[in-house]
């Protein structure tokens, strides 16, 4: 038991919060004039939510994953439960193997983090595609190369976040 | 690495409640199950606009880099340049001005010839203008949410305008904002009648910005090029006689069944950033069934009148 500190919750929900703003919040009007067609936004709340899985699995769990899931969908207007599927799944594996997790090197985490993100992807597409909205496939794949390149940077910054403010 | 990780003192040898798997499985089953009533039914539609109504803060600071953005560079124009503006703009008002004064006299002549005919068809009037906060993220939907909700009577269904043409319909409305589907969604459909010939079809969105598809015309009728679509009225659900887009391109491949024809919408879908919420009073005669879905329900309902001028 070494609680120095009084434990702090706040920061993993504005992090959580934050990626969702991220996801929402458009483009500005150069990205469209720099690469156009081309969907390169990275996923936000799966990486977020995978990295306070494996940190602090008793904190963050599937029910919280999938509240945010749906709080994606309601501000996104798609189908309720099209995020949420995806999401509870990413975490529910994290949860199951996050000793493994943690001990993994930067690279293998960003690939683990890329093959979630492929999946939540894969599940959208499913959805979309059964109920019919589906256009342009490349736009779902897209974001899990970023996704992945993206790990290595979101990682130190959300340990950071962690260690710095004392998140339990 | 693995030590700078709290240590999970306070997680129970046996855990209560469910376990893990157990509370996972449940939750996708949940959103299966929510899924599936979302897409058949209108179900949840309320719990919708409560969750829209609550996430309208989200919306707000989501849109805010864009916002701030937007006052700086305007705040920062020159004033040479807002100069110039104003005298174009004075120029432009003058000109539809007396465009107007001619309008209302056609107006009420109109008036009059329909109330002889016992027309039911009427011009409607009301408008409000709306701004939008925020344009959908996924990139294979067109959707955007705007500032005005049901404390501004506005009613799911309500079309949408610019300047230019039919830009789409609203789609939730919640407290004080809505979310509106675009024409171009690749969801969307709009029953359109060719302003030139009559011909009557229904224009589907592509899910890309600068594209209808008319997949539903005998090659036979009579399309070209340039010709300009017009709402048809049917379905109730937008008023008749507003330009939804030009017709581009035209395959006539004879062995099909159906002509392949695009079109461009004539609303600038991408550089709107006021929109106009429109009130159209419901056609009594022609919906006297309930008005439907313009998604793929209402283009069934339409397809036994295709083609037929």
């Amino acid at each position: 038991m070494k609680h120095h500190q009084e434990a702090r919750q706040w920061p993993l929900w504005a992090s959580l919060f934050v990626a969702l703003l991220l996801t929402l919040t458009p483009a500005p009007d150069w990205y469209g004039t720099l690469f156009p067609e081309v969907n390169l936004r990275p996923v936000w709340l799966l990486p977020v939510s995978f990295y306070w899985a494996i940190a602090l699995p008793q904190r963050f769990s599937v029910g919280y994953a999938w509240l945010f899931g749906l709080l994606l969908d309601v501000t996104s207007g798609g189908l309720l439960g099209r995020h949420t599927i995806g999401l509870v799944l990413a975490v529910w594996i994290a949860q199951r193997f996050y000793l493994q997790f943690r001990q993994f090197p930067l690279g293998q985490q960003a690939i683990v983090v890329g093959l979630l993100a492929l999946m939540q992807q894969l599940s959208l597409l499913w959805i979309d595609g059964a109920t019919g909205v589906l256009s342009q496939p490349m736009h779902y794949f897209t974001p899990v190369i970023t996704t992945t390149l993206l790990w290595p940077l979101l990682f130190p910054l959300l340990r950071k976040l962690r260690t710095s403010l004392h998140v339990r | 690495m693995a030590t700078a990780y709290p240590q999970n003192d306070d997680k129970p040898l046996f855990p209560r409640g469910l376990s893990l798997n157990a509370r996972a499985i449940l939750l996708c089953l949940l959103s299966v199950i929510l899924l599936g009533v979302d897409q058949r039914t209108d179900q949840l539609q309320p719990i919708r606009r409560v969750l829209s109504t609550a996430t309208y803060p989200l919306d707000i600071l989501a849109a805010l880099p864009s916002t701030s953005w937007r006052w700086m560079t305007g705040s920062l124009t020159s004033r040479n340049n807002l100069q110039n503006e104003n005298r174009e703009l004075k120029r432009q008002l003058l000109l539809q001005n007396a465009r107007l004064q001619r309008m209302d006299a056609l107006d009420e002549e109109n008036r009059r010839l329909r109330e002889l005919m016992k027309s039911s068809t009427r011009l409607q009037s009301e408008v409000l203008v709306a701004e939008i906060i925020a344009v959908d993220m996924d990139p294979y939907r067109h959707a955007i949410t705007l500032n005005k909700g049901l404390a501004h009577k506005v009613y799911d269904g309500q079309p949408l305008l610019d300047a230019y043409g039919v830009l789409g319909q609203v789609d939730t409305a919640a407290a004080m904002s809505s979310t509106a589907v675009l024409i171009t969604d690749a969801n969307h459909a709009i029953p359109v009648t060719n302003n030139r010939s009559g011909v009557r079809t229904v224009a589907y969105g592509t899910g890309q910005s600068n594209r209808l598809s008319l997949p539903h015309v005998p090659n036979h009728s009579d399309m070209d090029e340039g010709d300009l679509l017009v709402t048809s009225g049917l379905g109730g659900r937008f008023p008749a006689g507003y330009p939804v887009a030009m017709i581009t391109s035209i395959q006539r491949d004879y062995g099909q069944p159906f002509a392949s024809i695009h079109a461009k919408p004539t609303a600038h879908v991408t550089e709107s950033r006021h929109v106009l919420l429109a009130w159209h009073e419901h056609l009594d005669e022609l919906s006297s069934d309930e008005p439907t879905d313009e998604t793929t329900s209402e283009a069934a309902a339409d397809k036994p009148a295709l083609g037929r001028p």
